[in-house]
C-alpha cells in the first residue's frame, strides 16, 4: 500500500481535474466538458424519437436508405418542416407546406401527389436531423 | 387553490403498441402477459367483444378468431420507456408527481379556481398524447381518494372526454352517488361484500357512514377512505421512490421443464437479475426465497408447488454468495418426475448496504468480490444484460420466456428501430 499523503502520477490526466503533477496548467482557467453530440442533437430526450427509413424515395431530400431520422414531438411543425405523417395506417415522410390557406403533406418527387392535411392523417412529430453515414 | 390529479393512461400496453403501429387503431387488440398467458390489457374494441381481463388466452381463442383481434406478447422495454417519459412530461406540470404505478401518476396541481383545474387536466391529456402518443384520462379532487373517483367517471363517461374535475362542490354528491362502492380507491372484494351486506353500496354511502361505525367495521384504513371522500386529506404524495422491501424476480418457462439442471439454471438467472437490482439500490439481503410452481392448467399432471427460504449469513449482495444458498434452497424443494412450469426467487429483509458496521470476519476475498461484482455491473450495463454471467450452469434456453409476437423494441435498441418506408 502506498501512503494516502504521497500522490504518484506518471502522466499527466484531465480526469483528476485537470490537475497536472508539475506546473500548473494556463489553461485551468478555459477548461470545459467535451462536447455531447446528444446535447446538439437531442435537447428534448423526453420527446425525441429515432426512426431508420428504407427506401430511396426522398433522395431529392437528401434522405437515403439506412439513415436515422431524430424526431422531436414537441417541437412546432410549421410550413416548410419535414414531418413524420401517419397516412391510411402508415407512417411516411414529408415537407409539410402551406397554400391556398390549407396545410399540405408533399412528397419529394414532384410526380406524386400532395395530400391535404385534413381529420385522416396526423403529423407525428418534425424532423429536426437526418444522419447518413458516408 | 390546490388540488390532486390522477393522471392514468388509457389502455396503456395496447396503446404503446399503437404509438408505434397505427394499424392497430380501431382495431380489437390484447396484450398477453409474460410467457403469453393471459390477457394483461386491451383496448376498448376487445372489452367490447366480451374479452375479460387476465384471462388465459387459451380461453378465448375462439372469440380471438371470429373476431380477427389482434394477439401481441408483452414489450416491457417500450412500455417502461413509455412511462419514464410520461412521467417526465408530468413534471413539466408540477414539482410534485407521485409515480403510482407504470401507467398512473398522482400530480399536485395548482390554479385559481376550478375552471384553471380543469384547464390544466385538459392540456395536461393534450400535452401528453401529443409527445408519447399516450391517451390518458385525469381525474381531479381534493383528496387521492377523490381523484381517483373523478378518473373513474374521466373514464366511463364519454361525454367528459377523459377529464373530470371534482372540486366544484356541487358536483361532487351526484358523482359520489354514482360511484359504486367497489371502485373506491383500496375497497377490496372482501369490503365491498360487507359494505353492501350493510347497505353501503356507493362513495357516497361511505362519505355518510357514521364515523363510530366505520371504525368498528373497516377499523382506521376504513375510516381515513370515509375522511378522504369528505375531502380531508389522509394520503400525501410520495415524491421519494420508498426503499423497497423485496425483490422479486420470476418467470414462467416457455416450456416445461423437469430436470434440476434446467432449474439451476433458471434460478441462477433470477439470482443475477435480483442481485444486481440490489445492488444498483445500494442494498444488502438478509434472507432469499427460492419457489417451484408446476402448471394448475394442466389438470392430468401431478401439481405441487415447493418454496422455502433461507437466511443469508452475513447479509449480502453479491450474486455468487446468494446463487450458492438459493441452490441448497431449490435443491431442498426439488421433486423429481414432475413438470415445472414457474419459478422464482425473492429477496427479502432488505438493508442499505452501507452505514452498517463491517463484519470482523471481513477479508481480502470479500473486498475482492464486490470490486468484482460492480466491474461485472459496468460490463453489463455498458454492453447489455447477460454479458458477464456469474456462477456456472447450463442453461439451453429452454426455460426462457415464449414471446411469440412482440413488437420491436423501438426506443431502447438501435437494431429494432421503426421502419419507415421512404
Amino acid at each position: 500500500m502506498i501512503p494516502s499523503e504521497v500522490q504518484i502520477q506518471t502522466e499527466p490526466s484531465v480526469i483528476n481535474d485537470g490537475q497536472y503533477s508539475g506546473f500548473p496548467s494556463q489553461a485551468d482557467d478555459y477548461l470545459h466538458r467535451p462536447l455531447d453530440l446528444n446535447e446538439h442533437l437531442t435537447p428534448h430526450p423526453t420527446t425525441t424519437f429515432f426512426i431508420q427509413v428504407t427506401g430511396d424515395a426522398m433522395a431529392a431530400e437528401k434522405i437515403f436508405d439506412g439513415d436515422i431520422l431524430i424526431i422531436d414531438r414537441a417541437e412546432d411543425c410549421r410550413d416548410g418542416h419535414l414531418v413524420l405523417a401517419i397516412v391510411e395506417s402508415r407512417f411516411v415522410v414529408r415537407r409539410l407546406r402551406k397554400f391556398d390557406g390549407k396545410f399540405w403533406l408533399c412528397p419529394a418527387e414532384p410526380d406524386q401527389p400532395s395530400l391535404e392535411l385534413d381529420e385522416s392523417c396526423e403529423v407525428w412529430g418534425r424532423v429536426m436531423w437526418s444522419l447518413t453515414k458516408h | 387553490m390546490k388540488a390532486v390529479a390522477l393522471i392514468d393512461a388509457n389502455n396503456f400496453y395496447v396503446s404503446c403498441e399503437r404509438a408505434f403501429n397505427p394499424r392497430l387503431r380501431g382495431e380489437p387488440t390484447v396484450v398477453l402477459s409474460n410467457n403469453d398467458g393471459c390477457v394483461v390489457s386491451r383496448s376498448n374494441e376487445a372489452k367490447q367483444i366480451g374479452i375479460r381481463m387476465a384471462v388465459p388466452i387459451f380461453q378465448v381463442r375462439s372469440l380471438i378468431e371470429r373476431h380477427g383481434v389482434h394477439v401481441l406478447s408483452s414489450n416491457y422495454e417500450l412500455y417502461g420507456d413509455l412511462s419514464n417519459r410520461m412521467m417526465n412530461v408530468l413534471e413539466e406540470f408540477s414539482p410534485e408527481v407521485e409515480r403510482y404505478s407504470i401507467d398512473e401518476a398522482f400530480v399536485c396541481l395548482e390554479a385559481d379556481d376550478s375552471a384553471g383545474l380543469e384547464a390544466l387536466g385538459r392540456e395536461i391529456k393534450t400535452r401528453l398524447y401529443r409527445y408519447t402518443g399516450i391517451p390518458v384520462s385525469v381525474g381531479i379532487g381534493a383528496t387521492k381518494t377523490l381523484a381517483k373517483v373523478a378518473g373513474f367517471h374521466a373514464k366511463t363517461l364519454p361525454q367528459l372526454e377523459n377529464v373530470f374535475d371534482l372540486t366544484p362542490s356541487s358536483l361532487q354528491v351526484p358523482a359520489l352517488r354514482r360511484t359504486p362502492i367497489e371502485e373506491v380507491w383500496g375497497v377490496g372484494y372482501r369490503w365491498a361484500t360487507k359494505l353492501k351486506a350493510n347497505g353501503i353500496r356507493t362513495a357516497f354511502d361511505l362519505r355518510e357512514a357514521r364515523d363510530e361505525w366505520i371504525r368498528a367495521n373497516l377499523n382506521v384504513t376504513g375510516l381515513r377512505m370515509a375522511h378522504e371522500l369528505r375531502g380531508i386529506a389522509c394520503h400525501t404524495l410520495t415524491t421519494i421512490p420508498q426503499p423497497r422491501r423485496a425483490i422479486n424476480s420470476t418467470r414462467s418457462f416457455g416450456k416445461m421443464v423437469d430436470s434440476l439442471d434446467d432449474l439451476k439454471a433458471a434460478v441462477g438467472t433470477f439470482v443475477t437479475r435480483a442481485a444486481e437490482k440490489l445492488r444498483r439500490e445500494r442494498m444488502l439481503a438478509g434472507i432469499i426465497t427460492v419457489f417451484v410452481l408446476t402448471d394448475r392448467y394442466k389438470l392430468d399432471d401431478e401439481q405441487y408447488s415447493g418454496s422455502l427460504t433461507l437466511q443469508l449469513a452475513p447479509m449480502t449482495n453479491i450474486t455468487n454468495d446468494i446463487q450458492t444458498v438459493a441452490f441448497k434452497a431449490l435443491e431442498a424443494i426439488y421433486r423429481k418426475d414432475l413438470r415445472y412450469k414457474k419459478a422464482g426467487v425473492m429477496l427479502g429483509d432488505l438493508v442499505p448496504d452501507y452505514g452498517l458496521p463491517q463484519p470482523l470476519w471481513e477479508t481480502d476475498k470479500n473486498e475482492k468480490m464486490r470490486e468484482l461484482m460492480a466491474k461485472v455491473d459496468r460490463l453489463n450495463r455498458r454492453y447489455g444484460r447477460e454479458t458477464v454471467q456469474c456462477g456456472t450452469f447450463v442453461s439451453d434456453g429452454k426455460w426462457q420466456m415464449q414471446m411469440n409476437s412482440r413488437s420491436p423494441r423501438y426506443t431502447t435498441r438501435w437494431d429494432e428501430l421503426l421502419k419507415v418506408a421512404c
